[in-house]
């Protein structure tokens, strides 16, 4: 019996994920309220800056890469107006930054399909939050409420999954 | 009736995932600041998603099982092993982490290769001397594919020993100790036992041979004792290792400790082949002691003690370790004292033994031998320190010799020096 091969490995060339990071921020950028030739160009040396600094350290600033895109998303979202399409950009970077993580080098390859559920289920909560901000007859306030419950009903599940002996009790001895 | 299942090890949030979280909740005060409910918008992902992350955590826990085995040869060490986990699936998310003695310097990085419901590694460590490690398991842990959230995985996975001996251990055969001090109004006699003149009653084992029983005192004192004779007791021995810190610092202390350790399981060894008695005692801020005996079960005794010695956080006073010592082991046995000599403690402690009544022997690495292969500092300045550490060292040398011998311990691959100080004892000036 041949011996198995090993799994590729990721690594820290560009990859879709990061294209799609590098787009989703230059998008934002657009809808602010900034002049186009400032914002391009923040949106773009922040997303390049995160790209170029994890690979550079093959995967080992990662974290001061996220910190990167952050900052530069932090900057661009003062100056983003109260709209539909501001709203969903700025989720969508978001998402985009947590497929771009999780296309980590250094860990086996596919690592964005196999977040998936996880990118799923921060999605799930992101649609319910921008739906009800902008499609429900709501004022801006209701938005920080139905984001403060998304929150925290998700943080609770989250919880009960990790300590499974609080929702998977077994009967008790002799029954 | 089914047993209750142990719960999982918790899910830990990673460094990341406090990062988004923190990012999420600086959000959320922006957004009031600035009254922006776009901010709001973009918080919640960033608030929710170690809680996303955590829904992928693999049902049931991940449980990894450990085969390693260490290869290696004239001081390098090749580690392969192999995790094998259920489920198969979430392997692939599998983070491994290594803890590498002190000792020890790394020839290459780890190589990890992920296979099918399995990681391989290889680990390429070296050592310019003598070594006695324990290798704690690698931590292993499950991690989401976004580096939020990790969960420990469970299974079984067992330290592993590595010990490199100097070369001389197996010749060690012929070396000889000067015997114990006779106690006052003991005579000997002229009654051959079975391998030669009498030397003492003891205590008896419960393997011990009938001849060997003595009947006539086991009947008197009411319990098991037997003949101990001459030719079977070359002498007895005390090996004691000083683990204090010193001013060499920690790292140094380190590799003296794992030379000590090494050098203290083949010394023990030598001598427990040649059925003496031996103890074996290390120093920190108390004494903790190995009582004197001989036999195979002795050996296994001082191999565990030795293992489980270690650098010592806090500096204990010499003379305790003197005032101790009479405690487990009467005064005049030989006393090989391993020590880095890296304090102006380590001298007194010389001194107290001698004033106890043991006979000390000083086995001291030479520490430019303990320094890693690879300095950091430039070439000049390496020399200038090695000078330096060896004029200071040469000192304290020069100190302790008027109260015993020093045995110079400078090639840390072989013991071929304190082989031969023993079979031609040198004395000490005072």
């Amino acid at each position: 019996m041949a011996a198995p091969n090993p799994r590729p490995m990721a690594t820290a060339r560009a990859s879709l994920p990061a294209a799609v990071l590098v787009v989703a921020l230059e998008l934002f950028g657009l809808l602010t309220s900034f002049p186009w030739f400032l914002s391009l160009p923040i949106g773009g040396a922040g997303a390049v800056g995160a790209i170029v600094l994890r690979a550079r350290s093959a995967g080992r600033q990662t974290d001061a890469a996220v910190l990167v895109v952050l900052l530069t998303l932090g900057i661009l979202a003062l100056g983003a107006p109260y709209t539909w399409s501001a709203g969903l950009l700025g989720g969508l970077v978001v998402l985009a930054l947590l497929l771009w993580i999780a296309d980590e080098p250094g860990r086996v390859a596919n690592g964005a399909r196999r977040a998936l559920t996880g990118i799923g289920v921060v999605t799930l909560a992101f649609g319910v939050a921008w739906l009800s901000a902008f499609l429900l007859p709501s004022t801006h306030a209701s938005v920080g409420v139905v984001a403060g419950f998304l929150v925290a009903v998700i943080l609770l599940a989250s919880v009960l999954l990790g300590q499974p002996e609080l929702i998977e009790r077994e009967s008790s001895l002799g029954k | 009736m089914s047993r209750p299942t142990p719960s999982p090890p918790p899910l830990l949030w990673t460094r990341r995932g406090y990062l988004l979280v923190g990012g999420g909740a600086a959000f959320l005060v922006a957004a009031v600041i600035v009254r922006n409910p776009i901010l709001i918008l973009i918080a919640v992902p960033l608030l929710v998603a170690p809680a996303g992350a955590a829904f992928t955590s693999p049902r049931p826990a991940l449980t990894v099982d450990l085969d390693w085995r260490a290869v290696g040869e004239s001081g390098t060490v090749r580690i392969v092993g192999e995790l094998r986990g259920r489920p198969e699936a979430a392997m692939d998310d599998l983070t491994v982490s290594f803890d590498r003695p002190n000792t020890l310097s790394e020839d290459f990085p780890p190589r990890v290769e992920w296979l099918p419901g399995t990681v391989r590694f290889e680990l390429g460590w070296s050592s310019t001397h003598t070594i006695e490690e324990t290798v704690a398991p690698p931590r292993v842990a499950w991690r989401d594919p976004m580096g939020l959230v990790e969960r420990s995985a469970e299974g079984t996975r067992e330290e592993l020993a590595l010990r490199l001996y100097p070369l001389e251990f197996p010749r060690f055969g012929s070396v000889r100790l000067e015997k114990p001090r006779q106690l006052i109004g003991r005579m000997g006699t002229r009654r051959l036992g079975t391998t030669g003149e009498f030397f003492e009653i003891r205590s008896a084992t419960r393997t011990e041979p009938p001849r060997r029983i003595n009947w006539w005192a086991s009947a008197r004192w009411g319990r098991w004792l037997a003949n101990e004779f001459e030719v079977e007791r070359k002498a007895d021995l005390i090996v004691l290792v000083d683990t204090r810190p010193s001013a060499l610092g920690e790292a140094m202390d380190e590799r003296f400790l794992g030379a000590a350790r090494s050098a203290a399981t083949g010394i023990a060894g030598m001598f427990l082949r040649e059925k003496a008695r031996v103890g074996y005692a290390w120093f920190g801020e108390y004494l903790e002691a190995v009582p004197l005996a001989t036999g195979r079960s002795q050996s296994v005794r001082i191999g565990e003690a030795i293992r489980s010695t270690h650098r010592s956080p806090v500096e204990g006073i010499s003379e305790r370790c003197a005032v101790s010592l009479r405690r487990h082991y009467p005064p005049g046995l030989t006393t090989v004292l391993l020590s880095s000599l890296g304090g102006e403690a380590a001298c007194d402690l010389v001194v107290h033994l001698r004033h106890r009544g043991y006979r000390v022997i000083v086995l001291n690495p030479a520490w430019s031998s303990l320094m890693p292969r690879q300095s950091v500092l430039p070439a000049r300045e390496e020399s200038m320190s090695s000078r330096l550490g060896t004029l200071e060292r040469r000192m304290r040398l020069a100190t302790i010799r008027a109260y015993a011998p020093i045995i110079d311990w400078t090639d840390l691959t072989s013991l071929g020096e304190f082989a031969y100080r023993l079979e031609h004892p040198i004395r000490a000036r005072a």
